[in-house]
């Protein structure tokens, strides 16, 4: 309007970050590592959204992916064991001007820190949170993990694991207040950079159960995965996760779901025929427990202080 | 201790505490309506209706407004909504600062003005690749352009000067470092490569339109007038040649001193009386009398006149504006001659300029003329005497009339409009090549004597000086604002050098800061107050060709119409389309602000009415009906204002010129809408016509088949019935069905076939040459471990085949091996001498 040119300039950022920007020591991951793909496509995203590193942090808690933090140039916190979610949930709920990511394993999030997964989903705090399962504990050197496929050898299965997987998209669906779901894979950057792309720009809990390969404890899974390019069904709909044509085509087979649509997502997530990537579920309206958070941001010592007397003045007698 | 209820905790975590505290500190940041809240929509609030008394007496209150304004009315902190974007001014990006081309610089590009971002764009385009991502210097072409118009402070530089600290900030700024930086640098080194060296770079100001006449006179006129000093020049040469030639012929040349002063070297050894003697006379002809007078004649008339090519143009201002010492006339026109003339002097003063000017050029071009035929020995004097004898300047080519400098008059719009209007009218028809710059000062609303009265009839039918330049026809018009500096240049660089009169229609906002200025120019604008277009007067073309009016907003309708997301009344997020009207233009100025009263949400009834649709209904729909238009609160609630029967006319009057406009550019013309809903009656009555024939065809066709039907029915049921033969109506059905299924089944082999072909062509291409499939890179660092040099990242941190020769053909097939994801493709070895190839070949075999 008024003979204005539409690419109206908003907010720049005061300087430009490279990728070497968001890069920080060496990844001390295994070679081959699904991690490192990660880590990469997340650096990528930084670079691509120019965040501005003090204002982002990002939050694990204990297991290979949970060495995340070490590797980003920002704010980290590598917390406790299956700790991410209340650190990550008290990071934003503060300060709501930060960027908040959580990196999580599947014995981080899936096991020990499942109680705080099942809250976090119900909060739905602005936060993009990515799930590394490679179903194995591979830090502690080979143990079954809650998302291990029945029959799974380890160290502390040695007959084969006996009890059927759990299962994160579906039981993320499942949780109140769930607002966006998607799955992708480590060994398709393409895909994953836009799945994690749409996780961020998605305001409330973005959930990314990334497939993730373990090339030194599960190896004989990797070659199958991997080598096996059938085994990938792409989601696509106009509101869901898109990939350039070019990579688009060289997916055999795929199918059209539509992303608000919560039961067929929940139907789908119970398929095993394939490894569905893209996006399950999205609800942009879905309350956000941060919203409420940040009330006395600003407020003073003095002001919290008198707060605080008044509080106690009550129970005086 | 005291009780502070605003302190208690149980107040934090209220519900929506947070939402509200947010937006208070945002409110403390800016007040300022439309910004800093951009995530909260414009509302409207929830209508609290009014008893039947009070609205009664609320509804009068209004109708009595609406007749009689009412001086009393507040407007308060409204605005109209569509202004609000202005209010945060430095986040919007504008054409400016603009490029444009100065003496050294003039016709040296494909423009000689330009705003910055598409000056930037542009270089960039000439060095970056097709098809290549955007570089960090392409993503920040906005940032440049903020930068320099901070530096600029709202003054004109020099481009290379300022163009260099812009940069340099820039590269302060972005501290681009790692592997981004090499391409920066470079990118940064190529631009400044492509940039032009020289120009000026001008921010927006009220001064903008003087400062583009000025650029536009250095462009439109300086590179001819060049041109023509410079073949002047050259001329110059050729006949003092010629004369000197001459010279040399007479017996003057054979004096011995004279061959002695040419000969100095040899001075001693030559005896030069005897040498003046030994020469023979001239064997060539010499120049007639009458010719060597003509061509001193001529050279005289060069060294006489050529100064006069030197002024860039006549400048003639009118006093009131002289005086104005807002305006810095000598720095703003530097290489041209400034006068003054008296008020309603203006047209006999141009018209006087440009007869001395004429005096002063018309014998330099005839001297060019003559010079030129004497050189080529062309020159008949019984043609040509006669011809340069009655010889003036209407005589003078297109090309040469644009090497003059302009003669200009300056003068303010009122002025032209009171005193001066029928000799400036006298003047155009004459035909005299004068260009006129009309500057609208103030805003078209007279505020009367004391600034806020206002009498009903002030506000419409102000003559058009644009509208009465139209109509001499053979003169060009223009009208145009600073906010479109573009097409304000375009038409002024256009005008000045065509051998007609031209009158440039501007708007000047004085007296306002540059935000101000903006707004109130672009609302002139959108408002439809101060519409831009050109006419370009060249008779003989067809009238419509010389009309555009398409550097407005939204041309083709009557108001610019855009649609704002708001919260509508039960708190549902809609759209509300609005109109941008001269209304809203006038709600702009603080003097006029009684001619608008807000409306309690509870009188909003159906008599209530948008202000667009009062101005599109008949009389009878509008009685009873007060027009009405949306405003905005700094807490973005919006609200319905009423405009007053005063406004409302001005409204009818600035859509009646802006109707003219359209109009006459082709844009829903009168007959042309005519014509075409009388062919469109009769196709569609042809068309009537004949689907009713086709009807009464198909019917009576019908007809007969059917009575045909019914009787070999009959006949045939006759038949059988006393045959009993039913073998006859069966064998019928089933005639025609058996064959259609073949067309079905060859499809899907031929597609087969088809598709069995591909993999064997890949084949065979996939081997010899060693790859990666680069998007698929999981970025594990495991090839570039094995070899550095061989394999590298890109700027993704995605692995590449770098150099397939710095390593070996085992280093490339362990990489192969190792790469978790299978992406690296050995190809054929490249060193045949390689040891164990034959194992590696095996080996590398799986993933080529």
């Amino acid at each position: 309007m008024f003979g204005l040119k539409p690419d109206v300039a908003l907010d720049l950022p005061t300087r430009y970050y490279s990728l070497e920007g968001y890069e920080k020591g060496v990844a001390r991951w295994c070679p081959g590592c699904g991690d490192h793909a990660v880590l990469t496509n997340m650096q990528k995203l930084l670079r691509e959204k120019q965040l501005d590193p003090a204002k982002t942090v990002f939050v694990s808690g204990i297991g290979c992916s949970s060495r995340f933090p070490h590797y980003m140039n920002t704010y980290g916190f590598h917390g406790l064991h299956g700790r991410a979610f209340p650190i990550a949930c008290g990071t934003k709920f503060r300060r709501p001007d930060l960027d908040v990511f959580v990196v999580t394993g599947d014995g981080d999030c899936c096991s020990i820190g499942a109680g705080a997964w099942v809250h976090a989903i119900r909060y739905n705090m602005n936060m993009t949170v990515l799930l590394l399962n490679n179903e194995i504990y591979g830090l502690t050197k080979k143990q079954a993990s809650p998302t291990s496929r029945l029959g799974t050898v380890s160290n502390t299965t040695p007959d084969g694991s006996i009890l059927p997987p759990i299962n994160p998209v579906q039981t993320t669906l499942g949780v109140a207040n769930a607002s966006f779901v998607a799955q992708t894979v480590d060994w398709q950057p393409g895909h994953m950079y836009e799945t994690i792309k749409a996780a961020y720009e998605h305001k409330g809990f973005s959930f990314v159960h990334i497939i993730q390969r373990c090339p030194i404890f599960q190896s004989g899974l990797v070659d199958e995965l991997v080598s096996n390019r059938d085994a990938i069904r792409y989601m696509h709909h106009e509101n869901g996760i898109t990939v350039d044509d070019e990579l688009a085509k060289t997916y055999k087979a795929d199918i059209h779901h539509n992303p608000t649509d919560l039961e067929a997502a929940l139907a789908l997530s119970l398929k095993n025929e394939f490894i569905d990537i893209g996006l399950f579920y999205q609800n942009k309206n879905a309350p956000c427990y941060d919203d409420y958070g940040a009330s006395n941001i600003g407020f003073s010592v003095e002001q919290k202080m008198e707060a605080l007397e008044n509080e106690l003045d009550k129970y005086s007698i | 201790m005291a009780k502070n209820k605003a302190t208690e905790f149980s107040r934090f975590f209220k519900e929506n505490a947070a939402t509200s505290e947010l937006l208070d500190r945002d409110k403390e940041t800016d007040s300022t309506p439309g910004i800093s809240k951009a995530n909260q929509l414009p509302k409207i609030d929830v209508q609290k209706p009014l008893e039947d008394d009070d609205l009664k007496r609320e509804w009068n209150k209004l109708r009595n407004f609406f007749r009689n304004s009412n001086a009393h009315a507040q407007l308060g902190n409204l605005t109209p909504v569509l202004t609000s974007p202005y209010f945060a001014q430095s986040q919007v990006s504008t054409d400016f600062p603009l490029w444009v081309a100065d003496e050294e610089s003039a016709g040296q590009r494909e423009s000689d003005c330009i705003s910055l971002s598409d000056l930037l764009n542009h270089c960039i385009s000439t060095f970056g690749k097709e098809n290549e991502e955007p570089s960090i210097l392409s993503n920040n072409v906005v940032r440049i352009v903020n930068i320099a118009n901070g530096l600029l402070e709202g003054n004109p530089r020099h481009f290379a000067g300022a163009i260099a600290e812009v940069l340099s900030q820039l590269e302060t700024t972005l501290d681009v470092t790692g592997d981004d930086e090499f391409a920066f640098n470079n990118d940064l080194a190529e631009l400044r490569k492509a940039l032009p060296t020289s120009g000026v770079l001008l921010p927006y100001s009220n001064m903008l339109p003087f400062q583009i006449l000025e650029a536009s006179i250095i462009s439109s006129s300086l590179p001819a007038r060049k041109d023509l000093a410079k073949s002047i020049t050259k001329l110059t040469g050729q006949l003092n040649n010629m004369v000197l030639l001459e010279t040399s012929k007479s017996g003057d040349s054979k004096n011995p001193d004279k061959l002695k002063s040419s000969m100095d070297v040899v001075q001693d050894r030559v005896n030069f009386d005897e040498l003046s003697t030994l020469l023979p006379d001239s064997a060539s002809q010499s120049l007639a009398e009458e010719r060597l007078t003509r061509i001193n004649n001529v050279l005289s008339t060069f060294t006489k006149h050529i100064d006069t090519l030197n002024t860039n143009a006549f400048i003639h201002l009118d006093e009131i504006l002289s005086k104005d010492s807002s305006y810095n006339w000598k720095g703003l026109f530097e290489g041209s001659s400034i006068e003054t003339f008296k008020a309603g002097k203006g047209s006999d003063t141009v018209q006087q300029s440009f007869n001395e000017s004429a005096e002063l050029l018309t014998p330099l071009f005839i001297a060019k003329r003559i010079a030129e035929l004497e050189i080529c020995d062309a020159y008949r004097a019984a043609v040509h005497d006669d011809y340069f004898e009655n010889f003036d300047w209407q005589n003078l080519h297109k090309d040469e009339l644009a090497a003059c400098p302009p003669v200009i008059m300056i003068a303010d719009d009122l002025e032209l409009l009171d005193d001066e209007l029928s000799r400036l009218s006298a003047l155009f028809t004459r035909g005299y090549p004068i260009n006129v710059l009309a500057v609208k000062r103030k805003t078209q609303i007279n505020h009367g004597d004391n600034g806020l009265e206002l009498k009903t009839n002030e506000f419409h039918s102000h003559a058009e000086l644009g509208a009465l330049a139209i109509l001499h026809r053979n003169v060009y018009v223009s009208q145009s604002t600073a906010v479109s500096p573009i097409a304000m240049f375009n038409s002024i660089a256009d005008a000045l050098p065509l051998p007609l009169p031209g009158l440039h229609y501007v708007l000047s906002a004085t007296g306002l800061s540059e935000k101000e200025s903006y707004l109130w120019t672009s609302a002139a604008v959108e408002g439809r107050e101060f519409s831009g277009f050109t006419y370009k007067g060249m008779l003989g073309t067809p009238w419509g060709s010389r009309f555009n009016i398409l550097n407005n907003p939204q041309p083709e309708c009557e108001w610019p119409e855009h649609s704002i997301d708001i919260t509508n009344e039960t708190g549902e997020n809609s759209t509300l389309n609005l109109h941008f009207t001269f209304a809203d233009f006038v709600a702009l100025d603080p003097h006029c602000h009684h001619h608008f009263m807000p409306v309690p949400n509870g009188c909003w009834t159906d008599d209530l009415i948008a202000l667009t649709s009062y101005l599109a209904n008949d009389e009878n729909e509008n009685i009873g009906k007060v027009p009405y238009t949306w405003m905005m609160d700094s807490t973005n609630t919006l609200v319905k204002v009423a405009v007053s029967w005063t406004v409302v006319q001005a409204c009818f009057d600035r859509l009646d010129y802006w109707k003219f406009l359209q109009e006459n550019s082709g844009i829903n013309n009168y007959h042309v809408t005519n014509a075409l809903k009388e062919a469109e009656e009769r196709i569609q009555n042809e068309f009537n016509v004949e689907i009713s024939n086709l009807k009464d065809q198909h019917a009576s066709e019908l007809q007969a088949v059917r009575d045909e039907e019914a009787g070999q029915t009959m006949e045939k049921l006759a038949s059988i019935l006393l045959d009993l033969d039913t073998t006859s109506v069966i064998a019928t059905s089933n005639s025609s069905a058996p064959t259609a299924p073949s067309i079905e089944t060859s499809e899907p082999e031929q597609v087969q076939e088809e598709k069995s072909e591909e993999p064997a062509q890949e084949e065979s291409l996939s081997t010899s040459e060693p790859w990666i499939e680069t998007p698929l890179c999981t970025s594990c660092n495991e090839c570039l471990d094995i070899n550095g040099a061989m394999f590298k990242y890109n700027k993704d941190k995605m692995a590449y085949l770098a150099d397939a020769k710095a390593g070996t053909f085992a280093q490339l097939v362990e990489a192969a091996e190792l790469c978790p994801v299978s992406i690296i493709h050995p190809g054929d070895p490249l060193n045949p001498n390689e040891t164990d190839l034959d194992d590696l070949i095996a080996r590398a075999e799986k993933f080529n």
